[in-house]
């Protein structure tokens, strides 16, 4: 364990500690009337006794200056072992997200609002955040980080357990319209960003949350190869299948053109990378709440992480100890020789 | 012994106590009293703001120093909201945002400052250029747009909005931004009103529904605006005939009638802008921004330190009352403290004679 650090919180009071040396001055204010002095015999006892009430009172003071300053431990990291894993949330945060998610084989006319969601529909985008804040409420052990993705990567915080943190970068995507363009490529390597230079600590992996695929040029595959294989990260897309689109996955009587749709092109490329990837595909609340829960019942894997230790207040301790004191001077008073005999 | 004589003995030895030792035993009840760690539930002023940040290539513009290393207009105010933000008091609630183009992204929704500090330091380190998703920048319809976004949150946030004014492209002084005072649709995200020109930024609120700072970040002389690729590597500067000179109206549109002028609603021609050819280099607009919040109903503030930022942000107007737990030890432990100092000086007490007598006799004579 690293040393035991100490502060104060407010150092200022820390200007009257000179105060506790008074009772060590040498001057007497608690005296007896007695006729002549010298009939009385030298008492090396008591002198003793006195010099340690005096050291007593001077503790107590010392101790109420501290408790004053407000003496703490500031929080300290200490590594943990947890169920749970690293993960960075790559979620859209194009435009096509604001629009419903559809029941498959309705279509869109039929829902139509004036834009975007409608009263009774909710969009792909607020129920991934709201599936996502439930993910992230019910596993307090998982890092998880966020990066927004549109014509440029955003990524918005690196690994907190902070739900504060958390659920305010969730809640920030409900905010305004979405944005109108996609790169996910870049969307990607910035979500890979976060493991480079990163001990590994527990699995890793992407969760990508998006409406649309991909057509990713050459350089950028290569790239996104190197980075994903290298930092031994999985991936895990959540495809939120928009109205009309024909899915990831081929079917029979699949045209040419289908098969080079960006969706399938981008499953196509995740699959030959080889690494853990998993595909889902949420045609409906039912099957985005599956896919979520799913990650949640794999991905357990023991996981170490550092949590902050909270800081821990020193001040009562320094005024018990100050009133502890102060019994014994107390007590030591109502003792004392108050008239002679 | 009766229980009244016990009292009674009691009572004789206080009252044979000296001043010094009634001091200690009342400061000994306090101190007692504080280790009951009682609280006083009172409330205190907390400040809530959405605080939006310019990430459009102006913001690239060096003005500012750092320990005497120059440094760009975005780096200066990063560095100031850091120092500001373990400043502000607990209880306040900070979300960030950011502009480009004509509109805000917030990034991070408004969450309590003292234990989210280190979370929210990350979020601001990472906001930079790179993030800008167009290469445009309306300051004043991206000013609407956090205050939709601040309503659209529902809290009683404020806006802090940063940049330096630089509107790209320039704004016709005939499409200044305006309040919509008649509408009061407040709804939807119609932030254009479709009746006037597409491109008058239009504000569907009422005035003053929205609280907030404009904060004005640059330097006075014009300087050219670094050209950066989206992953913010340098290209050189922007120049001259890169960036548009002239605004929108004054542009027109291409169309097949050679020479074509738009028109207002009355038919007649709207004034067209002469191009100052200045637009590619960029300094702090500082009486446009000042104007156009005085109009909007919010502060402006110009920024030069962190301190000058916190006394703008902890003004009494953007005070909200956040429960709070006061600590009384502190109140208990500093009187007990104030009495024991009064019970060991000396010339604060009445000195008997005997220590008179004590020094003539040479020596020390303790009574324990």
């Amino acid at each position: 364990m690293a040393p035991i650090n100490l502060a104060f919180s407010e150092p200022g009071w820390l200007l009257s500690a000179p105060l506790a040396l008074l009772p060590l001055l040498r001057r007497d204010a608690d005296t007896v009337n007695y006729s002549w002095l010298a009939l009385v015999p030298p008492d090396p006892l008591s002198t003793a006794l006195g010099w340690l009430l005096r050291i007593v009172a001077a503790a107590v003071m010392l101790a109420i200056t501290l408790g004053l300053a407000g003496l703490h431990r500031p929080q300290v990291p200490v590594e943990r072992v947890g169920k749970g894993a690293e993960i960075v949330l790559l979620l859209d945060r194009s435009r096509s997200m604001d629009e419903p998610l559809l029941p498959k084989g309705s279509q869109p006319a039929l829902y139509s609002g004036r834009r975007g969601e409608s009263a009774d529909l909710e969009s792909k985008g607020r129920m991934a955040r709201r599936l996502l804040s439930e993910f992230s409420a019910n596993r307090p052990d998982d890092l998880l980080a966020l990066v927004l993705f549109s014509a440029s990567p955003i990524p918005v915080m690196s690994f907190t357990q902070k739900q504060d943190m958390i659920q305010g970068a969730i809640t920030a995507g409900g905010v305004g319209k979405g944005l109108s363009e996609t790169d996910m490529g870049r969307g990607l390597l910035a979500a890979a960003d976060f493991f480079d230079q990163r001990a590994y600590a527990g699995s890793r992996l992407i969760l990508l949350v998006s409406d649309g695929g991909a057509q990713l040029e050459p350089g950028m595959r290569e790239r996104l190869t190197t980075v994903l294989k290298r930092n031994r990260i999985g991936l895990y897309w959540i495809y939120i299948r928009s109205a009309g689109a024909r899915g990831i996955r081929a079917e029979a009587g699949d045209s040419e053109a289908m098969e080079s749709a960006p969706e399938r092109s981008l499953h196509r490329f995740f699959e030959g990378l080889g690494i853990p990837y998993r595909a889902y595909e949420a045609e409906d609340p039912e099957a985005l709440k599956r896919a979520i829960s799913d990650v949640s019942r794999l991905e357990n894997l023991p996981i170490q992480y550092q949590e902050m230790l909270p800081r821990f207040d020193f001040a009562t301790r320094c005024y018990a100890v100050a009133a502890v004191g102060c019994l014994l001077l107390f007590a030591a008073a109502l003792m004392r020789v108050r008239r002679w005999p | 012994m009766s229980l009244a004589d016990r009292f009674a003995g009691l009572r004789d030895a206080l009252r044979g106590l000296s001043m010094r030792s009634r001091l200690t035993g009342v400061a000994m009840l306090l101190l007692l009293i504080a280790l009951f760690e009682p609280h006083w539930k009172t409330t205190r002023d907390a400040f809530d703001f959405v605080v939006t940040l310019d990430v459009t290539q102006s913001m690239n513009v060096m003005d500012y120093e750092i320990d005497g290393k120059e440094t760009s207009r975005l780096n200066y105010a990063k560095h100031t909201l850091r120092q500001v933000l373990p400043a502000l008091p607990c209880g306040s609630r900070i979300g960030w945002s950011i502009f480009t183009e004509y509109r805000v992204l917030l990034l991070v929704a408004p969450i309590e400052v003292c234990d989210n500090y280190h979370e929210l330091l990350d979020t601001l380190d990472r906001i930079d250029g790179r993030m800008a998703w167009a290469n445009a920048s309306e300051v004043a319809k991206g000013v609407f747009w956090s205050m939709r976004s601040v309503k659209e949150l529902g809290g009683s946030h404020g806006v802090l909005f940063i940049t330096d004014g630089h509107e790209s492209p320039p704004l016709n002084p005939v499409l200044r931004p305006v309040l919509d005072a008649k509408s009061e649709k407040g709804q939807g995200y119609t932030y254009m009103d479709q009746t006037t020109w597409q491109n008058k930024p239009v504000y569907d609120g009422k005035p003053g529904d929205v609280r907030g700072l404009i904060v004005g970040v640059g330097g006075e002389t014009l300087k050219p605006i670094p050209k950066l690729d989206p992953e913010g590597h340098p290209m050189g500067y922007w120049g001259a005939d890169e960036v548009m000179q002239i605004d929108v109206i004054t542009a027109g549109r291409t169309g097949s009638a050679a020479g074509e002028k738009m028109v207002d609603e009355g038919g007649k021609a709207v004034a067209t802008m002469k191009p100052t050819m200045t637009e590619h280099l960029s300094s702090l607009k500082d009486a446009y921004l000042a104007g156009f919040a005085r109009e909007v109903e919010l502060g402006y503030h110009r920024l030069s330190d962190p301190a000058g930022l916190l006394r703008a942000m902890t003004a009494p107007e953007f005070a909200r009352p956040a429960p709070y737990q006061a600590d009384v030890r502190v109140l208990l432990a500093s009187i007990a403290f104030i009495l024991l100092v009064i019970a060991h000086v000396p010339a604060l007490l009445r000195i008997p004679r005997a220590r008179s007598l004590g020094r003539q006799a040479g020596k020390r004579f303790s009574r324990t």
